[in-house]
């Protein structure tokens, strides 16, 4: 009786051990996810700093377009520089979201090679590239953030060639998304190294892995 | 018989603006990226490259294409 008492206290005292302690990854992904949010904060207050802009903006963009008589083309044009404004928030938002799942992914990578460690593995490599990736999502992050602050103006000099303008304003956005798309890519293929280095010291556990660096 | 007509005009008005709302098309609305797909449950590299493959970049926007039309127009 004695013994079977001592036993219940036992399994119950390690039931709730195990109970209270998460896995290691999600401990890591619960620091990084408030990293994250505090981020989110800052970048709350930047974006509603940016639509008062916008609307700022607005009320001084019929000055910038005096040239323009035609109050459709320049109700068209203001549609547009709003879409230019529009285009960016979204484009920039999705890579921040990005490279914020790259961090969570990061965090998994780092927690497996702690279990590497501890299991008696030299993860010198693994712990060089997870450096390197954060270097890179670090990087990237500020790539987007100043893309998410620029601002594409139309100015129109001649109401004739408002149609060219306009267009080689656009080319400059989609120009300066594909270069900012370019540096999330490079932290996504940083954090791929990682896993590869990863993939090498611990083998793979739970099927073949074979992470592709090209996004899909 | 009036008040009715009102209600019923609220409603509609109502419905409408929620649709529009809801599909980010309302004038100065900015629309959403989409969501990224859930991370998997465990650390084993197997499930590392899932989410690493799960997650896409998305090469343009949308939005370019409307307002290449919109060009058409100036």
């Amino acid at each position: 009786m004695k013994f079977l008492l001592v036993w219940l206290v036992l399994v119950i005292f390690v039931g709730n051990v195990f109970a209270e302690t998460p896995p290691s990854w999600q401990t890591r992904r619960e620091e990084v996810q408030t990293r994250i949010e505090e981020r989110r904060e800052e970048l709350q207050v930047r974006k509603e700093e940016r639509l008062a802009s916008v609307s700022a903006r607005r009320e001084e963009i019929r000055t910038r377009l005096q040239a323009v008589r035609d109050e459709k083309k320049l109700q068209l044009l203001e549609k547009i520089e709003e879409k230019f404004a529009q285009i960016n928030q979204r484009r920039t938002g999705h890579f921040l979201k990005v490279l914020d799942r790259l961090r969570e992914i990061l965090a998994k990578i780092q927690s497996r090679t702690d279990r590497a460690e501890a299991n008696g593995k030299n993860v010198s490599g693994v712990d060089a590239a997870i450096a390197k990736a954060t270097a890179a999502i670090d990087a990237a992050e500020t790539a987007v953030n100043t893309q998410a602050d620029k601002v594409y103006e139309i100015t129109v000099s001649d109401e004739t060639t408002a149609r060219n303008d306009v267009g080689a304003l656009m080319k400059k956005l989609q120009e300066d998304l594909r270069v900012t798309r370019d540096w999330v890519q490079k932290a996504r293929t940083a954090v791929f190294d990682s896993l590869q280095a990863l993939v090498q010291v611990v083998g793979n556990d739970g099927g073949v892995a074979t992470p592709s660096a090209t996004p899909t | 018989m009036k008040r009715s007509f009102i209600i019923i005009l609220i409603i509609i008005t109502a419905v409408v603006f929620y649709a529009l709302w809801s599909t980010g098309k309302l004038p100065g609305q900015l629309t959403e990226s989409e969501p990224l797909l859930t991370l998997t449950a465990t650390d084993n590299t197997s499930d590392i490259e899932k989410d690493l493959n799960n997650l896409t970049i998305t090469e343009e926007d949308d939005g370019f294409t409307e307002i290449n039309s919109d060009l058409n127009s100036l």
